[in-house]
């Protein structure tokens, strides 16, 4: 069925759009889920949540590209079950990893904290995101929004884990000159 | 610690998202590369109809139901191509059973099925809500041990894997398939895995090993525009850019179509599988037969293939 057929599906309030959007695109956001909650029961809860919003929001939504669009809802989703799982507590495994990398070079907690619609950075973040060479925005997505391991990003590019590491330092120091310049944080 | 920089990049436009995830397999592209002569040797050898295995013995009505679940469509005059054969191996927890192997020589998809044999056996049929489903790994290399694959990430290989819900009986069937960008490899060997094990730590698949031939065994026609050229087979497509400075100008869910011999056209949108496209290659699963014979020429992003 294809990405048109799907969102007919969800127009129509036909609740095969549910079933067959899962059949379509389930093993996808399987894999993005499980990237961020590391558990399966956890990943097909998110799923099932990523599948709801898709069911509220299509319409008025009309994604180009359903894959992308349910990514980033099952991306939500987990984060959504993640931060539940380990509210109040520090480090938090990979994802506390990885928030120590952003804090450090991207933006400081204080800076963070001070941010109450992080929708007003959607435009400045993709100047960044625009600003970037493919391989640095590639690189830089596949680990902070899809949360990839470095030795994975390192191995399906083809790259060496040093050179990935150095290219995300590189880009998050980017990120907060450009946050920073305009004001931002 | 404020995770709010999480929410930020969670707001990267969708073309960003696509850039990132079309481009997953560069490492197995760049080799491809190298070796891309020999490479179309081996399919253009290939190019006239293969014959399909003699011994396609395997006639399991479970398989059909679970090939055609994938929308692949089983009728009586393709099922012999369809089904190949069967190779399982087992412990005393599971059997993996490897139903069906198509291989065009770059693509290979397999579909499998899994069964417990015993109580840590259901306990792993159990998991992600009773759609198991194991990491796979793959290697010409049978001296490999599973400690091997864990700690070297290069050699996983689980490109998609749909876990049906286990069936009354207790068995599960899923799809995997794999691009072959390298070589033909001729036979590998594939070792699941339980991905909530990690270290040294026993797995309920231990000694669980396929040896899979996946030489080339369902047809492959070629096309060709320009310098480019074009393989077609059953389970999908794949473009070679040729010495030229045309972009080979693909889009994963721009148009792919088959016009065949008289004149109609087929949209094969709805046929698409994983998909990947670079700047020098670009390859699709499919989930339709088409009669590749009446095919006389192949579009695909904005270029004719004939």
């Amino acid at each position: 069925m294809t990405d048109s057929e799907l969102i007919k599906l969800f127009g129509a309030r036909d609740e095969r759009a549910i079933s067959e959007t899962k059949l379509r695109y389930g093993a996808y956001c399987f894999t993005v889920a499980m990237n961020i909650l590391r558990n399966s029961e956890d990943a097909e809860e998110c799923i099932n949540d990523a599948l709801l919003a898709a069911w509220e929001r299509i319409p008025p939504d009309a994604p180009e590209n359903m894959q992308t669009y349910l990514g980033k809802l099952t991306r939500n989703a987990a984060l959504s079950i993640w931060r539940r799982q380990h509210a109040g507590k520090r480090g938090a495994g990979h994802i506390g990893l990885m928030l120590e990398e952003l804090s450090d070079a991207a933006a400081s907690e204080d800076a963070l904290d001070r941010i109450e619609d992080v929708m007003t950075f959607k435009e400045t973040f993709n100047r960044f995101l625009g600003s970037l060479k493919k391989e640095q925005r590639i690189i830089f997505l596949r680990r902070y929004f899809y949360m990839q391991d470095v030795e994975e990003i390192a191995s399906a590019l083809g790259l060496s884990e040093s050179k990935v590491k150095v290219v995300l330092h590189r880009t998050r120091k980017k990120l907060k000159k450009i946050l920073e310049s305009e004001g931002s944080l | 610690m404020n995770d709010k920089m999480l929410d930020i990049i969670g707001l990267a436009d969708e073309k960003y998202l696509l850039e990132a995830e079309e481009t997953h397999t560069r490492r197995k592209i760049r080799h491809h590369r190298k070796i891309s002569a020999g490479l179309i040797a081996a399919i253009v050898a290939g190019v006239s109809l293969v014959s399909v295995a003699s011994a396609a013995v395997y006639k399991s009505l479970v398989h059909k139901e679970s090939v055609e679940k994938y929308g692949i469509s089983v009728d009586e005059s393709t099922n012999s191509e369809l089904i190949i054969g069967t190779t399982s191996a087992e412990n005393a927890h599971l059997r993996l059973t490897a139903d069906t192997v198509l291989s065009d020589g770059i693509k290979v998809n397999m579909i499998f099925t899994l069964e417990a044999l015993d109580d840590e056996g259901k306990d792993f049929m159990n998991t992600n809500n009773k759609r198991p489903l194991p990491t796979m790994f793959y290697s010409t290399d049978l001296s490999k041990s599973r400690a091997d694959f864990r700690n070297d990430r290069q050699s996983k290989a689980l490109n998609m894997a749909n876990p049906s819900k286990l069936s009354e009986d207790g068995s599960c069937s899923f799809m995997f398939t794999q691009l072959f960008t390298d070589s033909n490899p001729g036979k590998i060997y594939l070792f699941p895995e339980d991905y909530r094990v990690t270290g040294d730590g026993a797995s309920v698949f231990d000694g669980i090993i396929l040896e899979i031939d996946v030489s080339k065994n369902i047809q492959v026609r070629e096309f060709t525009h320009s310098t480019n050229k074009l393989y077609l087979s059953r389970i999908g497509a794949t473009v070679i850019k040729g010495d030229n400075d045309e972009p080979l100008a693909l889009a994963t869910n721009g148009e792919f179509s088959v016009v065949y011999q008289d004149g109609t056209k087929e949209g094969l949108h709805d046929s698409y599988g994983y998909s990947i496209v670079q700047e020098d290659i670009g390859q699709t699963f499919m989930n339709r037969v088409i009669d590749l014979d009446k095919v006389s020429c192949v579009i695909w992003g904005s270029t004719e293939y004939k």
